[in-house]
């Protein structure tokens, strides 16, 4: 029953990889939005340093959630979904699977890189480790609330923009928890906090439950 | 309650019903919001600190509480349509969006208004103001993704979903904007704008509720909220009708070209 | 007159776009209202039914009520 989930899993994985250009955009991208800033702003570095968490974050959901918005679009396109939704194996496991798939292959590289582009807004780069920790800490939420709109937008149009409109609103806990977790590990060098507990558990909420609606989404998008 | 619902699933027996109760509620809401108003303007002491200005907050705090009212509707209604297949819930959900996201308006802009001589600023990152302008992002949200789809059918059945989803994640939209405090679990999650501190110390509380002022805020209250019954109940009717319109629109259009291949076949 | 001292702008400007906003809505749901009752009343005097007796369509309309099949047109 696993076995359609890892062989879509892996199909998903390597497709990714394959094409580079995916991963390689959406890199492009948060680097494009994390230099409009200082661009507009000035090169006040003290000013940048203040912003650099809230901007690495606001820049990593707008980048993750462009490129996961076509999650299940060539899937849909080729007829693969309706052959996905005849599979033994549960429709909300093959989601999954594309979510672990692309996160993987596009966010994981962008929470990677985020310290790195994070010096261009005089980041602090002691605290990269910080960063990329919470930054993991959200990501199944991201990507697994992205995923939902990406179901729910698949036949819409104005996809882009309508996505963004979607999700953005649903994304503001993950946001707000993920820089209060940076700060509080920068100021008291403690992990824990109550904003990383409550991101946690948003993560682990939205991982668990997001498949189920993403899934609803999707046979209600293929009749 | 549920025999409430049955009762009123059917849309024939919906449309005679409310037929009454919309001019019901209306009167209703007219003569409440006029005592109301009587009170606010007439017959309530102004505030202590804030003076007169805090006669705004009697139609800012039941826009607020109906904002928020409509989109548990909207989702009370969504449940309904996806679980139960209640005919009239896509029905409800759909006119209940404009109605609310109007009412959420009004509560950001009195919203405002209030906040320029209160805090000498015409927006405020206040925690519940936030919370009330992510609400009116929810309510575009279903808008926008119904607009969206070219298949009504579709179009109801994701914005249910969507609905739902927003209600799930909306208690994390309060924690993280209002925070979160209950020192016996030794939970305390701050507020997002105390992550970074503004200059001026606000004091968002908002005046202490007075009984003079208690009294006018529930009485506008109930009559906008009477208001809100008789504007979505309109809105179902005339959707009801629109939908009617439009089936019986196809069925002429059907009936000319059954005519019409008659008339070929004679010929 | 009501005197609201120095921020009467602001009292009167919330009273104000509450009943513009208010007022919009209500005069929506009324024209439209009106507008689909007419074209209800219409399309009924010209006898259209649902489902009319060529049509072998097995749609029963985007509202399926439980109103019996002959009496269609109820009135709104």
């Amino acid at each position: 029953m696993l076995r359609p989930a890892v062989l879509l899993f892996n199909r998903d994985l390597r497709l990714a990889l394959a094409d580079g250009a995916a991963t390689g955009t959406a890199i492009g991208f948060y680097l494009l939005v994390i230099a409009l800033l200082p661009l507009g702003l000035g090169p006040d570095l003290k000013l940048l340093a203040r912003i650099a968490p809230g901007v690495l974050w606001v820049a990593l959901l707008l980048s993750a959630l462009l490129s996961i918005g076509r999650l299940f679009d060539s899937d849909f396109d080729d007829g693969a979904l309706d052959l996905l939704r005849l599979s033994d194996c549960p429709l909300e496991l093959l989601v999954i699977a594309k979510i672990i798939a692309h996160f993987l292959a596009t966010t994981l590289p962008l929470i990677i890189a985020a310290p790195l582009l994070g010096l261009l807004l005089n980041f602090d780069i002691a605290l990269a480790g910080a960063l990329i920790a919470t930054m993991l800490a959200g990501a199944p939420a991201i990507s697994a609330i992205g995923a939902i709109g990406a179901a729910l937008t698949l036949r819409a149009r104005r996809g882009g923009l309508l996505i963004a409109v979607l999700i953005l609103p649903l994304y503001v806990p993950t946001l707000v928890f993920g820089v209060s977790a940076l700060s509080n590990t920068a100021v008291t060098g403690v992990a824990l906090s109550g904003a990383l507990f409550m991101l946690l558990g948003l993560s682990l909420l939205a991982l668990v439950l997001a498949p189920f609606a993403a899934a609803a989404a999707l046979r209600l998008q293929t009749g | 309650m549920a025999s409430l619902t049955q009762k009123l699933a059917n849309p024939t027996r919906f449309m005679a019903l409310s037929r009454w109760l919309v001019p019901g509620f209306a009167i209703a809401a007219a003569i409440t919001l006029a005592i109301g108003m009587y009170i606010a303007f007439f017959a309530s002491p102004p505030d202590y600190q804030q003076k007169h200005t805090v006669k705004i907050m009697y139609v800012h705090v039941p826009s607020a509480w109906l904002g928020m009212m409509g989109y548990a509707m909207i989702a009370s209604s969504a449940f309904g349509y996806l679980v139960f297949r209640h005919p009239l819930a896509d029905v409800s959900a759909k006119s209940l969006a404009p109605i609310g996201a109007a009412f959420t308006l009004l509560a950001l802009v009195t919203g405002s208004l209030w906040g320029r001589p209160t805090w000498n600023t015409y927006w405020v990152w206040d925690a519940r103001l936030t919370s009330v302008l992510i609400l009116f992002f929810l309510y575009l949200g279903l808008m926008a993704l119904r607009a969206a789809l070219e298949d009504d059918t579709l179009g109801s059945k994701l914005t249910a979903v969507l609905a739902l989803v927003g209600v799930a994640i909306l208690p994390f939209i309060r924690i993280s904007v209002e925070g979160l405090t209950i020192p016996s679990l030794g939970i305390d999650i701050k507020p997002w704008n105390t992550l970074h501190q503004p200059s001026s110390v606000l004091r968002s509380d908002g005046p202490r509720i007075h009984s003079s002022i208690l009294t006018p805020l529930l009485v506008n209250a109930a009559g906008f909220t009477l208001m809100f019954f008789a504007m979505h109940l309109q809105g179902m009717r005339n959707e009801i009708m629109r939908r009617r319109v439009r089936a019986l629109q196809l069925a002429k259009v059907r009936r000319a070209g059954a005519a019409r291949a008659e008339l070929v076949e004679q010929a | 007159m009501l005197d609201f001292g120095k921020h009467a702008v602001f009292i009167w400007g919330s009273y104000g776009v509450v009943a513009v906003v208010l007022g919009l809505l209500i005069t929506w749901l009324a024209l439209t209202g009106r507008a689909h009752a007419r074209a209800l009343a219409e399309l009924e005097a010209q006898g259209v039914r649902r489902r009319s007796a060529s049509s072998t369509s097995a749609d029963p309309g985007p509202l399926a009520t439980t109103d019996t099949p002959q009496r269609d047109g109820a009135q709104p």
